[in-house]
């Protein structure tokens, strides 16, 4: 038979249930409290945010889960998982008290670890670096209206008098002057957090994913290294003289 | 001779009391309610799923065979406080607006029955909140010529016969979140009755089913559903009802076309829940006052499913029909008549 002759019908010879992201997947605690089988229902395809908005459905992750087919899971952890908005209406709808979204966030992790997620996550390149060097995510002037259809009339008019309103917040906000962050943490916070992430091994996992954004994050925290060391040894005689 | 105590006057209870009298024995009916038949009376079923035949070609001829029988004595509002001793010989404890008696019976079969499930527990589902979203109990109550719209599909917001009506299933049944993992084993066959019986009142309604599976697994029911499609073009649509809400006065539901993959939100003027059977509170009194066995969802529990299914779990106490789970009422009558003989041959020995 030619080519084009032949039937589109997938013909299942092999199993490929129980390839390495299954196992993995299966190896997460999480797995076992979020599957107990699925009625197929739809209930939190209806509920779904993500499925209103998107080609993704958390009735087709529960699914790919039960069938384990290698190569689903390897698409559905490149692209389909990052539609999710982590909301958890599926999980307290589901009759079977199954939770995609608990599914959907350790596939996440896994998907990171593996290398899977670089693509999914490049739009997301300006929130990682503003999260990393100024400590918050979403800025005012990230809002924009043609970035956000969904949010309604309300965001035009919202996002043409952003500095305007910023300039109403209460004396001493740390962010009144500001639409290029939330808020401002202190240089002192930020660097604490910029510790934490490269010590507890974050700072390098988020480097399978935005590569750059680590030489970023090293450069912030070496230019204010010496103040802020200095700030941390004397927090730290500080406790030290407390204690006696 | 022994008298022998049935407790439910539904049709399982109505069906062994007037089996064990035609046997000659003598026995005391008692139910709670001052009137018998059971849900089937209460919320005034009209027709009876597969044949749409009347319910009460049914249910009076039941009726008949225990009030016209001199063997049985009828205690309608009355209830068991206490029950002491063994097989053969129990002492009961019977109370209703006359006093309190004790009586002795060599045996008692237990007829409690079911209740339908309240879905106000489903907030999701609106019940309790929107006037239009009605049960399936209900709907029995409204297409009886001697209900309280008689005969007439009504919404209860303003009286207007509804056009577009979808009706869920499985309601408060396959559901973990309320505790209720098990089938409702009726639901499927009732709603597909109720929608046949709304297209042929109604031949210009829509009526729409959303549901998982249609478990049509009685005599007839499969023939129905078939019938319900080829010859009322009622749309059963595979998903479960997940949401309501009102949107400018109009009810709106949502669901997933499983088979389309595809979420929907569907505006529709009346919402018919099939609430399923849970363990009724009348059940789970008599299992306290007699200290018989339930299940996990309050359900008599059989001595042994398979060997001795009519058997609770203390000998000389029997149970049948709806109180041991979900059952439709030709089970019910299969039971009465099953446990009236098992009754008989314990006392015999
Ligand atoms: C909406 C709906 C429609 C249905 N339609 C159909 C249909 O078309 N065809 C069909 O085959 N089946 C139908 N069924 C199923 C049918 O209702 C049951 O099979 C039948 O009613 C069960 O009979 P029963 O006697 O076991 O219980 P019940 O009908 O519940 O009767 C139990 C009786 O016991 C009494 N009682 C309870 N506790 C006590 C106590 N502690 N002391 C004294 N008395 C007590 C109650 O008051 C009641 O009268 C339907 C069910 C539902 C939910
Ligand atoms: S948590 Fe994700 S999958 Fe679940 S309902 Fe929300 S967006 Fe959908
Ligand atoms: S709600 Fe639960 S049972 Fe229903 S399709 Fe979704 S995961 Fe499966
Ligand atoms: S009988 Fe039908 S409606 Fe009732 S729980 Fe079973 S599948 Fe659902």
């Amino acid at each position: 038979m030619s080519e084009e002759n032949k039937n589109p019908v997938t013909e299942k010879i092999e199993s490929t249930k129980g390839g390495h992201f299954y196992k993995e997947i299966m190896k997460d605690f999480r797995i076992k409290e979020s599957l107990h089988g699925c009625l197929n229902c739809g209930t939190c395809v209806a509920n779904c945010p993500a499925a209103a908005f998107y080609d993704y459905s958390p009735r087709e992750v529960c699914q790919m889960i039960i069938e384990g087919d290698e190569e689903t899971i390897e698409e559905y952890m490149k692209s389909k998982i990052w539609n999710c908005a982590q909301c958890y209406s599926c999980k307290y709808r589901c009759p079977k008290e199954n939770s995609a979204a608990d599914i959907v966030m350790a596939m996440r992790e896994i998907a990171v670890r593996e290398g899977l997620a670089a693509e999914a996550l490049a739009g997301y390149t300006r929130i990682a670096k503003l999260v990393l060097t100024r400590g918050n995510q979403l800025a005012p002037d990230m809002l924009s209206p043609d970035a956000f259809p969904d949010w309604g009339p309300r965001m035009i008019e919202l996002s043409s008098k952003k500095m305007e309103m910023r300039e109403e917040l209460f004396e001493g906000f740390p962010g009144m002057n500001v639409v290029d962050r939330a808020w401002a943490a202190e240089d002192y916070t930020i660097y604490e957090m910029q510790k934490i992430w490269e010590e507890s091994g974050a700072l390098e996992k988020v480097g399978t994913v935005f590569p750059f954004l680590v030489d970023i994050v090293q450069d912030d925290m070496e230019e204010k290294a010496e103040e802020m060391e200095a700030k941390i040894q004397e927090k730290k005689e500080k406790l030290e003289a407390s204690k006696k | 001779m022994k008298t022998v105590l049935v407790i439910g006057g539904g049709v399982t209870g109505l069906k062994a009391a007037s089996e064990l009298a035609e046997m000659g024995y003598n026995v005391s009916l008692v139910e709670k309610e001052d009137y018998l038949g059971g849900q089937v009376t209460k919320h005034k079923y009209y027709k009876l799923a597969p044949d749409l035949r009347l319910a009460g070609d049914v249910i009076y001829p039941v009726i008949k065979a225990v009030e016209s029988n001199s063997n049985i004595k009828v205690l309608k509002h009355s209830q068991i406080t206490a029950v002491s001793g063994a097989a053969p010989e129990f002492k009961a404890k019977i109370k209703n607006s006359k006093g309190e008696s004790e009586e002795t019976f060599g045996a008692i079969v237990v007829a409690t029955g079911f209740d339908h499930f309240d879905p106000t527990v489903k907030q999701e589902y609106g019940y309790g909140r929107f006037k239009d979203v009605v049960t399936n109990a209900e709907v029995e109550e409204m297409l009886n010529p001697n209900g309280p719209t008689k005969g007439e599909l009504k919404r209860p917001s303003d009286g207007k016969t509804p056009k577009k009506i979808a009706i869920f299933q499985c309601v408060g049944s396959r559901d973990r979140q309320v505790g209720n993992p098990y089938c409702c084993r009726v639901g499927c066959v009732v709603s597909t009755k109720q929608a046949i019986e709304i297209k042929e009142k109604y031949p210009d309604s829509e009526v729409y089913v959303y549901y998982m599976d249609m478990r049509m697994f009685g005599r007839g029911w499969e023939e129905l559903y078939g019938k319900a499609m080829e010859d009322y073009e009622i749309i059963f649509t595979r998903g479960r009802g997940a949401e309501v809400t009102l949107k400018n006065q109009q009810l709106s539901l949502r669901a997933e076309e499983t088979i389309m993959d595809r979420p929907i939100q569907h505006s529709v003027d009346m919402i018919i829940l099939a609430a399923g059977m849970a363990a009724g509170e009348g059940t789970i009194d008599a299992a306290k006052v007699l200290g018989i066995k339930q299940n996990d969802y309050g359900f008599l529990a059989p001595k042994d499913d398979f060997l001795s299914p009519n058997e609770s779990s203390k000998p000389g106490i029997f149970i049948a029909g709806a109180d041991k789970g979900p059952m439709d009422i030709e089970n019910c009558i299969v039971e009465g008549a099953a446990v009236a003989a098992k009754v008989a041959g314990s006392l015999k020995n």
